[in-house]
């Protein structure tokens, strides 16, 4: 037993090591980089989380257990603390990169001002991270947030975990877009999901749907695991859903065209891929099918369909595909193509789940109908469309339509707008590349420009 | 779409909750301290009998239960089979109603119930460290059937 404290000893200081670099890295980019207000109060509580954790490991050796049993639970227990700052040393250096001169903040600063007006969201703010992958993510609070209450039966005097929280993940080489950002809508909606307790909401329906399906073996005669592995495949691919449909509530077709980009970039679009369901996603072709719908339905595709780009046939071409084409080659056709019937059976439902969010949000295709020709003139004189001329009068535009009028233009009007720079080189991918970001810059522009207009605020 | 690490939060709050009843069980095995039995046998029997399925509750997102995802289950499915994990559970009831008779915990039960929650826990960090993807049995069986199926009756 001579050799057990001093191990406990070792297991403490290793920990207090590994967690006194956390806290000084952070104290040092606070020091140098400015960070919008929801990320330093992530920082903070880092910062308190450290101090709490060097408190109790020096408790943990001064009150060193001596039966073995004792000895046993201590060390589990430095283990399961050092699993936590691990998760947090996830979490650290991509927070730390997301200085403000590396994220889209007009458009963080958008999509937190639409956040807050969704009924029970008044509160929330917004965490971004700079993923090292080329996709984007989002980080479910509530179970880091339980995680952290966890934490504190062990740590009495651990800070409570901030409230209301989402983190949301960009590729770093993103930080500065406007367009590809746009899928962050999509991010946050998986935050909404959660919070709402959407997926314990949705469970009767899934339950019903696999009941009522034809599996290799009734469901109700599966194992406990089965069971739940089934259910979590249809709640996954309908919070996806749900969350295409929630950005496309908040800021309209460029989420639909965004997405095609980034999937293009992933060569998603192509068959078979585009029709296979994966275990967290369903095929793109029914995600595409489902935002198709709601676009029309609220009179989005209509409005946003001249000038037509690429991407609108790519988003119809991949809607047309029959539904009896999709396939989940995980698990193999006799319980893939079930399995995708009773998660079809729910798509009303999410449609309804998506609804009762947003129906009561201001629907902003007038607003775009209204000023999107009007923010695609200006761009093609090179202009940020913040204040616009029209009959006379000047007015600041809806930032929704100029980050859809902006993207609609970059897509479909850039051999107009080169036409018009002189020593433009035809042909010229670099140019081309240049031309296209800086309509994102001015567009850019246009969005923290009108929020200043259109009503001060702060961010974050 | 829902980052990486969402997995491996599962298997922490698998090892939470292990922790959690690993502490009252020590205090009372090694100090003689009950203060905190009950309540810790009460949700070891309630998380154990969820994960069993015989008490389902899933998707409490504010609270996540440590039994309410596939990848817990198969924690504790890695651990121990469900017969013996039902085994525990009336051992633990047994612990409780001795509790509440006001007889003293043995202390084989103790030793016995310390030791399921010490590999419950190392497992869940050990899957914290490694996690996998495996398909849960039950799914391998229904592709397998799935299989033999395809092969006698081909889709038109």
């Amino acid at each position: 037993m001579q050799g057990e404290p001093a191990g406990l000893l070792n297991d403490a200081a290793s920990l207090s090591r590994f967690v006194r670099y956390l806290r000084g890295f952070c104290q040092e980019r606070r020091a140098s980089h400015r960070y919008i207000p929801s990320s330093q109060v992530f920082f903070t509580y880092i910062d308190d989380l450290a101090g709490e954790t060097e408190a109790f490991l020096q408790k943990v050796v001064d009150q060193a257990e001596t039966s073995a049993w004792g000895l046993k639970a201590q060390r589990l227990r430095l283990a399961l603390v050092k699993r936590v700052w691990a998760l947090l040393h996830g979490y650290i250096k991509p927070l730390a990169d997301a200085h403000t001169l590396r994220v889209p903040s007009p458009l963080l600063d958008l999509l937190l001002q639409q956040l807050r007006t969704v009924p029970h969201f008044s509160d929330c703010k917004v965490v971004t991270l700079l993923s090292p992958d080329l996709n984007y993510f989002q980080y479910r609070t509530g179970r880091l947030s339980h995680l952290a209450t966890q934490l504190r039966l062990l740590l009495p005097n651990a800070p409570p975990f901030p409230r209301e929280f989402a983190f949301v993940a960009i590729p770093y080489s993103q930080g500065q877009c406007l367009f590809t950002n746009v899928l962050l809508y999509h991010e946050v909606g998986h935050f909404v999901f959660a919070t709402l307790e959407s997926a314990r909401r949705l469970l009767p329906d899934v339950n019903q749907a696999l009941a009522s399906v034809v599996l290799p073996a009734p469901f109700e005669s599966l194992e406990e695991p089965a069971k739940r592995w089934l259910r979590g495949r249809l709640v996954a691919w309908s919070e996806e859903t749900y969350c295409d449909l929630f950005a496309l509530s908040l800021i309209g077709p460029a989420y639909s065209l965004a997405s095609i980009e980034l999937f293009n970039l992933l060569a998603l679009l192509e068959e078979p891929d585009s029709l296979r369901f994966t275990k967290e996603h369903p095929a793109e072709a029914y995600r595409f099918a489902e935002q198709l719908r709601y676009l029309q339905a609220t009179g989005w595709w209509e409005a946003s369909g001249e000038p037509r780009t690429e991407h609108h046939a790519r988003i119809e071409a991949l809607a047309s595909k029959p539904e009896g084409s999709y396939t989940y080659p995980e698990v193999g056709a006799p319980l893939g193509n079930p399995l995708i019937q009773a998660f079809l059976r729910l798509r009303q439902r999410v449609r309804e789940l998506v609804e009762e969010t947003c129906g009561g949000l201001s629907p902003r295709v007038e607003a775009f109908t209204k000023y999107g020709p009007t923010i695609q003139k200006y761009l093609l004189y090179a202009t940020v469309p913040s204040t616009l001329t029209i009959g006379g009068e000047s007015h600041h535009p809806d930032p929704v339509a100029i980050v859809n009028a902006s993207l609609l233009f970059s897509l479909a009007s850039l051999t107009a707008f080169r036409q018009r720079i002189k020593g433009y080189q035809a042909g010229n991918v670099a140019n081309h590349g240049d031309v296209a970001g800086r309509v994102e810059l001015w567009a850019m522009k246009a969005i923290e420009d009108c929020a200043l207009l259109n009503r001060p605020g702060e961010a974050g | 779409m829902l980052s990486g690490t969402e997995a491996r939060i599962r298997y922490l709050t698998v090892a939470f909750f292990a922790q959690r009843v690993l502490d009252a069980l020590v205090a009372s095995a090694e100090h003689g301290d009950d203060a905190g039995l009950k309540p810790a046998l009460e949700l070891a029997i309630q998380e154990l009998k969820t994960a069993i399925g015989s008490g389902s509750d899933d998707y409490q997102e504010g609270s996540p239960r440590a039994f309410s995802d596939y990848e817990q289950v198969r924690t504790l499915d890695e651990v121990r089979n469900r017969a013996e994990v039902q085994q525990m559970i009336q051992a633990l009831e047994k612990l409780a109603e001795d509790l509440d008779g006001g007889v003293p915990a043995g202390r084989r039960q103790l030793d016995e119930a310390i030791e399921f929650f010490c590999h419950l826990e190392s497992r869940a960090l050990r899957n914290f460290d490694q996690p996998t993807e495996a398909l849960p049995r039950g799914i391998h069986e229904l592709c397998k059937a799935s299989q033999r199926g395809s092969s006698m009756t081909p889709r038109p």
